[in-house]
């Protein structure tokens, strides 16, 4: 520690009032020091000098120096400099960043400095909860016009005491030991946990709880993640606007969050590697799909595999599927998009088992142990559940509905009731138990056929335009929790979704099946692998432009570039063009398009007649 | 007031969990007693017979009409124990069935719940018939019933012993009253001594004056209160067939149903245009029943080929399903035999029983030949062979249901 350096820095940089108050507040101070910095007669200098001759003596320069930067985190580099190098450099880069308003950047400090030592369960939770205190000022600070500034400052010391402890702490091999033996499922999934409480969102942490819990939990600690569950929509129901929080909500949110981060830890410390369904550690494709070789096991196969798939209803009548092909593995979602009558749902009635082919090869390695000359079809569609776009009625609770499904499928008494109240509140039904079918909207309707599909604990999830009449925001949940689920379900499930919400389907599918108004293929593929394949850009901007944009946008990409599609122009550009020039392009007259979209790599170009 | 009022919402509201939480329990611990409805059938079915069996017993009889009062609660049972199984059933129609395979097990327990069903429905009415039959017979065995009916006996003996009297009115007065007295004897097994004096009761006086006055008017139609309160008694206890052929027929064919419909229902599913010939089928063979009996106008052909064509189409159809199962036949052809096989051929003992048995007015020489007589001529009381019909029809159709199920249940698992 350079010793002028700090008096220098404490001489001219604080105040006396402000430098006796941070010598009051520092923890580790002795008593003779502390009443002399409450001397408000006190001579500056010399109370200087006593307190570098107590911090050399006691060793408690770094420990100083950390608690300065946190109280003044403009001062952090100069103090990083008074460190050198072996003090605790990330702490003074978290104050930095944070008195200098980059938020994002000192979170993403201490995310590395997370990864980079192996810490205990107390530091990441302190981590979690200080970060989502940050958040949750954020989103004050937003909603009103003055933010706290004295809550933003508790924040602040708070990261930069959190991020010296971790710098400082070192752990024995038996700790290190125990955190590399976390089942790598678990550890992923307590990752995204721990992501959602930093951003203050609890309702989203406990879901993926609820989804950690189902994965590698009993009954007792499922039922414990579903009251934490219900805990926190009563929070979120209540705080929706996100007012300032008084003393005592403050302390009970905390609460939520830290039971939140603790029942997790419980079910990952329980979680052992090999437990939890299935482990894939086959090898990965560029895609991330398992590349199965030779003798692989079974459950390294895919669900369905599906090859030159031809459909005419009656014979003599129009092509609905041409040379489909298909392939669908575990712990996928695949995307089925197209026109009105390109023969989406023909697909998934056919993949259901409700058609039977003309012509094709249609297989079902997981779901059909023989796999015999002719299909096991009571085995096969018993572990399929095909949710159709005109969604069935019944007629008693919604509850007792999904008892008597879940009865009909072999699961009765304690498990039943147990399956029921999991999925109730983890699709978000569980305060509409009692309702009936008239008495839903469309999107719990929507949610309450998913929730029947699941209850029957199928491997195979066909869904047939789930976001038709929802609003964007139903949307949005109804596809984050079906990416959950089938990311993490311990029933190894995969899914099979059309929709002409093709942006939103391509945000979560691992692979997308575009099909032409003849039934045949327009792409199959990743988006990654439309985007490999693609010959140029294509570019959707709204509205009509003006003169002078089209002449710049044709000098600049030559005639022929631009088309007019009802109420949208495309724009067609070469492959190495990029969006930032189209934009410049677009703005250069002063008045930048409403509406704007790349659509090179998204399906969305073949309804613009585009070929891949 | 409000207190109470209160307090009787309360127990409403408890009553309410309690009745919600015994339905769950089903629900979620033996789905298939939830599916039926067994467990509130049951319970039901079972108090009904007791508040029926109770309000016969210990209802105030009518002097005018001793038992007609009682009697009126028998046509309402009956009216709605069949509006509640064509209800069930169509509850049944939509029971949510796995595709996974079932057991035998499970169609067999399920197939019998449905029959018990259909059983406890039908029970009330029985009981209570059964509880006002019993009731009819007492009044009719008391003192004074007896004395007047033997007065009417001996009334009528003397009427008909002078040559001008015109006998079938007085004929068939007398026929009821002595059987009365018979009945009475029987069951007090014959006591000489507890019959009472012919002339004790001024009901008994009365009777004898009226049959003295019209023993010579062939167009008498309204007897005195008394004859008519014979009458009444006699109709009751000793001529009253419950359920008649036709109820009996009625019930054996909604029994039937009920197992069969449900399964067709499921198994027929999206194939519903397989079934419908069969459905036609079997309709053909029930009007052209009724016309036989004659509740439907109309001419019709002989008996005997009508039932040997029934007969041959059952067959066919039991025997076809199965065989064109095994032998991978178009899934159109093999739901519609299976569905004609439980359409038609339970209205075998039905048409048998009928058409062996001469209808009123017909000549009893045109029984149908070639088939045993199952009832003799003029009876409706239930014989033991026309209950042995009826059971082996409902133990075909559970027993046809089981072997040839889990086949259907594959076809129709499979894709179309």
């Amino acid at each position: 520690m350079n010793v002028e350096l700090l008096r220098v820095l404490l001489r001219d940089a604080l105040a006396p009032e402000e430098l006796r108050r941070v010598l009051a507040e520092f923890p580790a101070a002795d008593g003779v020091l502390r009443a002399r910095a409450r001397d408000p007669a006190g001579d500056g200098e010399a109370l200087i000098d006593d307190a570098l001759a107590v911090l050399e003596r006691g060793s408690l320069g770094p420990a100083f120096l950390v608690h300065l930067a946190a109280a003044r985190p403009d001062l952090a580099e100069p103090l990083r400099e008074v460190a050198g190098p072996s003090g605790a450099p990330e702490a003074f880069a978290v104050a930095s960043l944070l008195s200098a308003g980059q938020d994002a950047a000192a979170e993403r400090k201490l995310t590395e400095l997370e990864r980079a030592r192996p810490s205990t369960a107390g530091d990441r939770h302190e981590l979690n909860l200080a970060v989502a205190d940050l958040h949750r000022w954020q989103r004050e600070a937003g909603e009103r016009a003055e933010p706290s500034e004295a809550g933003r400052d508790a924040i602040t010391r708070r990261l930069t005491s959190v991020a010296a402890s971790m710098s400082a702490r070192s752990l024995d091999a038996a700790e290190i030991g125990e955190a590399a033996a976390v089942h790598p499922e678990a550890g992923r999934l307590r990752e995204e946990i721990e992501a959602h409480v930093r951003r203050a969102d609890g309702k989203r942490a406990a879901l993926r709880l609820l989804d950690l819990a189902e994965r590698f939990a009993g009954p007792a600690v499922r039922r414990r993640a579903i009251e934490l569950s219900v805990r926190a929509g009563i929070w979120r129901s209540r705080h929706v606007l996100g007012g300032r929080l008084e003393v005592g909500e403050q302390r009970e949110w905390t609460d939520l969050l830290q039971a939140i981060l603790a029942l997790t830890d419980d079910i990952v410390a329980g979680a052992a590697p090999g437990s939890g369904g299935l482990w894939l550690t086959a090898p990965l494709d560029g895609a991330g799909r398992p590349v199965p070789e030779a003798e692989a096991a079974r459950e390294y196969e895919p669900l369905v595999r599906a090859a030159s798939l031809s459909l005419r209803y009656r014979r003599g009548g129009p092509q609905v599927l041409r040379d489909v092909s298909l392939t669908v593995f575990p712990r996928t979602i695949v995307g089925v998009v197209g026109g009105n009558g390109a023969g989406k749902t023909s697909l998934l009635r056919v993949l259901a088992g409700e058609r039977r082919v003309d012509d094709g090869m249609l297989a079902y390695p997981q779901l059909d142990p023989a796999q015999g000359r002719e299909i096991d079809w009571p085995a096969v569609r018993s572990q399929v559940a095909h949710v159709p776009q005109r969604l069935p009625q019944w007629r008693e609770q919604l509850a007792d509905h999904l008892h008597a499904w879940a009865g009909a499928c072999g699961i009765e008494g304690d498990e039943n009731r147990d399956a029921v109240d999991f999925w109730l509140e983890r699709l978000g039904l569980a305060n509409r138990r009692t309702a009936r079918w008239g008495e839903l909207s469309r999107s719990l309707q929507a949610r309450v056929a998913l929730a029947r599909a699941l209850v029957g604990r199928p491997r195979l999830l066909l869904i047939d335009e789930p976001l038709v009449a929802l609003d964007p925001r139903a949307q949005q949940w109804l596809l984050q929790d079906l990416r959950d689920i089938v990311s993490s379900s311990s029933l190894c499930l995969a899914a099979v979704v059309s929709s002409q919400h093709i942006p939103e389907l391509e945000a979560i599918a691992d692979d997308v099946v575009g099909l032409r108004d003849d039934g045949g293929v327009w792409f199959h593929g990743a988006v990654l692998d439309l985007e490999q394949a693609r010959r140029g850009a294509l570019f959707e901007i709204g509205g009509r432009l003006d003169d002078a944009t089209c002449d710049r946008l044709t000098a600049a990409f030559g005639p022929g570039c631009l088309r007019q599609r009802e109420s949208v122009t495309l724009l067609r550009v070469g492959r190495d063009v990029s969006r930032g020039a189209v934009l410049e392009l677009l703005s250069a007259g002063g008045q930048p398009p409403s509406y704007f979209r790349d659509i090179s790599a998204s399906h969305l170009r073949m309804f613009w007649g585009d070929r891949p | 007031m409000r207190a109470a009022a209160q307090r009787l919402g309360d127990a409403a509201g408890a009553a309410r969990r309690a009745l919600r939480r015994y339905d769950r329990h089903f629900l979620v611990c033996h789905l298939e007693l939830w599916q039926t409805r067994a467990h509130w059938i049951a319970p039901v079915s079972l108090a009904t017979c007791l508040a029926g069996a109770a309000i016969v017993e210990l209802s105030r009889i009518d002097a005018d009409a001793p038992v007609r009062s009682l009697d009126a609660l028998v046509s309402p049972l009956v009216f709605a124990s069949v509006l509640v199984i064509v209800l069930w059933v169509r509850d049944q129609r939509g029971v949510l069935v796995s595709f996974a395979a079932p057991s035998r097990r499970w169609i067999a327990s399920l197939a019998l719940l449905r029959l018990l069903c259909a059983v406890a429905v039908l029970l009330p009415s029985v009981v209570v018939d059964a509880g006002l039959r019993a009731r009819a017979v007492r009044i009719a065995a008391a003192a004074e019933n007896v004395g007047v009916a033997t007065a009417i006996v001996h009334a009528s003996e003397r009427c008909l012993a002078e040559p001008s009297a015109d006998a079938p009115p007085i004929a068939r007065l007398r026929e009821r009253a002595s059987r009365l007295v018979e009945a009475a004897r029987t069951r007090e097994r014959g006591d000489a001594a507890s019959r009472p004096a012919r002339a004790s009761w001024p009901a008994a006086a009365r009777s004898e004056r009226w049959i003295g006055v019209h023993c010579h008017d062939a167009a008498a139609s309204s007897p005195n209160e008394d004859i008519r309160r014979i009458e009444q008694l006699h109709l009751y206890a000793i001529e009253r067939v419950f359920p008649r052929p036709s109820l009996r027929a009625l019930m054996y064919l909604l029994t039937c149903g009920a197992v069969v419909v449900p399964f067709l229902a499921l198994w027929a599913g999206a194939r519903r245009i397989a079934v419908r010939p069969a459905i036609w089928l079997g309709l053909f063979f029930v009007v052209h029943s009724l016309t036989a009996v004659g509740w439907v106008p109309g001419g019709w052909l002989a008996r005997g080929p009508w039932v040997w064509s029934l007969l041959v189409v059952s067959v066919v159809a039991i025997v076809g399903a199965p065989l064109a199962a095994w032998r991978k036949a178009p899934p159109q052809l093999v739901l519609f035999t299976f569905a004609t096989a439980l359409i038609v051929a339970p209205l075998l003992p039905v048409a048998a029983l009928w058409l062996s048995a001469p209808a009123s007015g017909d000549d009893p020489g045109f029984v149908c030949l070639g088939l045993p007589s199952f009832m003799a001529a003029g009876q409706e009381g239930i014989d033991w062979r026309e209950l042995a019909a009826y059971a082996a029809g409902l133990a075909y159709c559970c027993i046809y249901v089981v072997a040839v199920g889990p086949t259907m249940h594959r076809m129709w698992a499979a894709p179309r």
